[in-house]
């Protein structure tokens, strides 16, 4: 009966992360939860993009909108995106434990630091090609569609260029947010709760204090819309860079609480 | 090779493997068994690496689990049926974990052949049935080709025809020099799959023996005895240093003595036997017996017989 086994072959070295990446990009691909999640991204962001940029209107003869920053306009759809690639990286996590695959996973990569960083590295690299093709993408069909109607930005305009590349970035990052999350509460539902609170109930609930030094700056979604996406600089938003450091910082903390809990966790 | 060591696992204040050490020795099915709660699924996930122990230890071939360096090809284990995604087909599955650890993908044929899946393995394991389920997590174990293998509850779901077949798989794995662990609720099945048994209750050591030195050591081991002189034979029984039970149908029931011994004992002092039954008790009655006060979860009626 299982002489139909050919013994495998010892073979030198240790399990490490080339192997455990490439386990997890498979994981991805072989679900279809993946291509579904990432079709709402595209295909969301997309409509979105076409349908803000298409009710820019004239305001008149030689005269611009006052404060108007196509390139803003332009990336408006990433709103929708961000929420669809937190939902990818909460699933990357939260899939395995509803299913019970975290056990078969730590059978097969019982270092589990190891385990959560292949994961961010599938999901970070997804969320990053995703984003800057997205953010390129809209970027175009923005511009070409209020062509005519308003002053529109070119690619080699000052800063635009920074505000594209970034905010393809800041989708991995919102990736990363989203698998912290899943490890940390295990639950699709609870994960994915989380994340939306955190984008956007957060700068919702800080609205009010807006005069108060603008707290809501600090929420992962405002720094988006108003200090990556944006090349005008804002009155009380964070700087760019500022706020994409700042997102830099919620990850790696909201990671290093999710990697003291899986290690720690029965899994 | 598995060595348990002291292992314990408490929750909170409940305590659900006291203590426990024992060895699984390679080239024979160990059979690990306890009545429902009593501790064996704990155990196994502590020696995967999955729950930390409280205290103490458990080695795979000598080393815990998390230092193992292709962990697949060391250890194979089905620990609970459905362990995998649904949405993914069984082929899926099995490609995912054999990335993890370089194994050749032309074995998940090889494997899915040798459970029966072949067929299936296309489509998305969601709609498998507990049975295939089962099938498909005796594949994850064989994947690696690993030299330990543990299986929790594997007979559960399976029809009587996949039963049998399971048994002579694991079988075979031990009997190709492999160490096999395998838990289980019911002492009769372990029987014939099992030559040692790791017993537990309450997530404590009750016994670590061969299936056939359990199976002598029950004191269930009687002899009836049908005779029309039966207050003499308990006389001459009790002078012999036997003990004896009157059963309603006026046959009497010996423990101490074997049959061989009783009958010549009746040709001595001639007494008559129309019937001379060695009672070899059930391997149930001497699990019941060797755990009845380790059951976590007893129903009403027999808790009120005891």
């Amino acid at each position: 009966m299982t002489s139909t086994l050919i013994p495998l072959t010892g073979l030198p070295g240790r399990y490490g992360a080339r192997q455990v990446v490439r386990a997890e990009f498979a994981k991805l691909r072989t679900l279809r939860s993946t291509k579904w999640t990432l079709a709402i991204t595209i295909i969301g962001t997309l409509m979105v993009t076409i349908l803000a940029t298409n009710s820019v209107q004239h305001s008149g003869p030689g005269r611009g909108l006052l404060n108007f920053d196509p390139t803003n306009q332009s990336l408006s759809g990433f709103a929708l995106g961000s929420l669809a690639i937190g939902v990818l990286g909460v699933l990357a996590m939260t899939g395995e434990y509803s299913s019970g695959t975290i056990r078969s996973s730590l059978a097969a990569a019982p270092r589990r630091p190891l385990l959560l960083a292949a994961k961010a590295i599938v999901t970070g690299f997804i969320g990053l090609v995703v984003g800057e093709v997205m953010t390129f993408a809209c970027f175009f069909i923005g511009q070409a569609i209020m062509a005519g109607r308003v002053q529109t930005a070119a690619l080699g305009d000052p800063g635009v260029l920074r505000a594209l590349v970034l905010t393809g970035a800041y989708l991995a990052l919102l990736g990363l947010l989203g698998l912290g999350l899943g490890v940390i509460i295990r639950h699709t539902a609870g994960a994915i709760a989380a994340f939306v609170g955190v984008i956007f109930l957060v700068p919702a609930l800080l609205q009010p204090l807006s005069a108060h030094g603008n707290p809501a700056r600090f929420a992962p979604e405002e720094i988006l819309s108003n200090s990556v996406a944006a090349v005008l600089p804002q009155s009380h938003q964070l700087s760019p860079t500022v706020g994409f450091l700042f997102m830099i910082g919620y990850c790696v903390a909201v990671l290093a609480v999710a990697v003291v809990l899986l290690n720690r966790r029965d899994a | 090779m598995i060595t348990a060591h002291g292992l314990t696992k408490r929750y909170g204040s409940t305590t659900a493997v006291n203590d426990l050490s024992f060895d699984v020795r390679p080239g024979v099915v160990t059979g690990f068994l306890g009545p429902n709660g009593s501790g064996k699924s704990t155990t196994m996930r502590m020696i995967m690496g999955l729950d930390n122990p409280t205290s103490g230890s458990a080695l795979v071939n000598g080393q815990p689990y998390a230092k193992l360096r292709w962990p697949l090809r060391e250890v194979g284990a089905l620990l609970d049926a459905k362990a995998f995604n649904p949405g993914r087909t069984a082929y899926d599955h099995l490609e995912c974990l054999a990335l993890m650890n370089s194994i050749p993908l032309p074995r998940i044929d090889e494997v899915l052949d040798v459970v029966g899946l072949t067929d299936v393995a296309g489509q998305r394991a969601g709609k498998y049935s507990l049975g295939m389920g089962q099938r498909l997590g005796i594949a994850t174990a064989l994947l690696g080709d690993p030299g330990v293998l543990l299986f929790d509850e594997p007979i559960n779901g399976l029809d009587p025809e996949g039963i049998r077949w399971a048994r002579y798989l694991l079988r075979d794995l031990a009997s190709e020099g492999r160490t096999v662990l395998v838990s289980s609720h019911l002492i009769n099945e372990m029987s014939l799959t099992a030559e040692r048994l790791v017993v537990i209750g309450r997530g404590t050591l009750i016994a670590e023996m061969t299936v056939d030195e359990f199976t002598a050591q029950s004191a269930l081991n009687a002899v009836r005895i049908v005779t029309p002189m039966s207050e003499s034979f308990v006389a001459a029984m009790r002078d012999a240093g036997a003990s004896t039970r009157l059963e309603t149908d006026g046959s009497i029931v010996a423990t101490g003595m074997s049959a061989a011994e009783i009958g010549e004992l009746a040709s001595d002092r001639i007494l008559t036997v129309h019937e001379l039954t060695p009672l070899r008790g059930s391997l149930e009655d001497a699990f019941m017996e060797l755990t009845h006060d380790a059951v976590e979860y007893r129903t009403a009626s027999t808790a009120s017989s005891n």
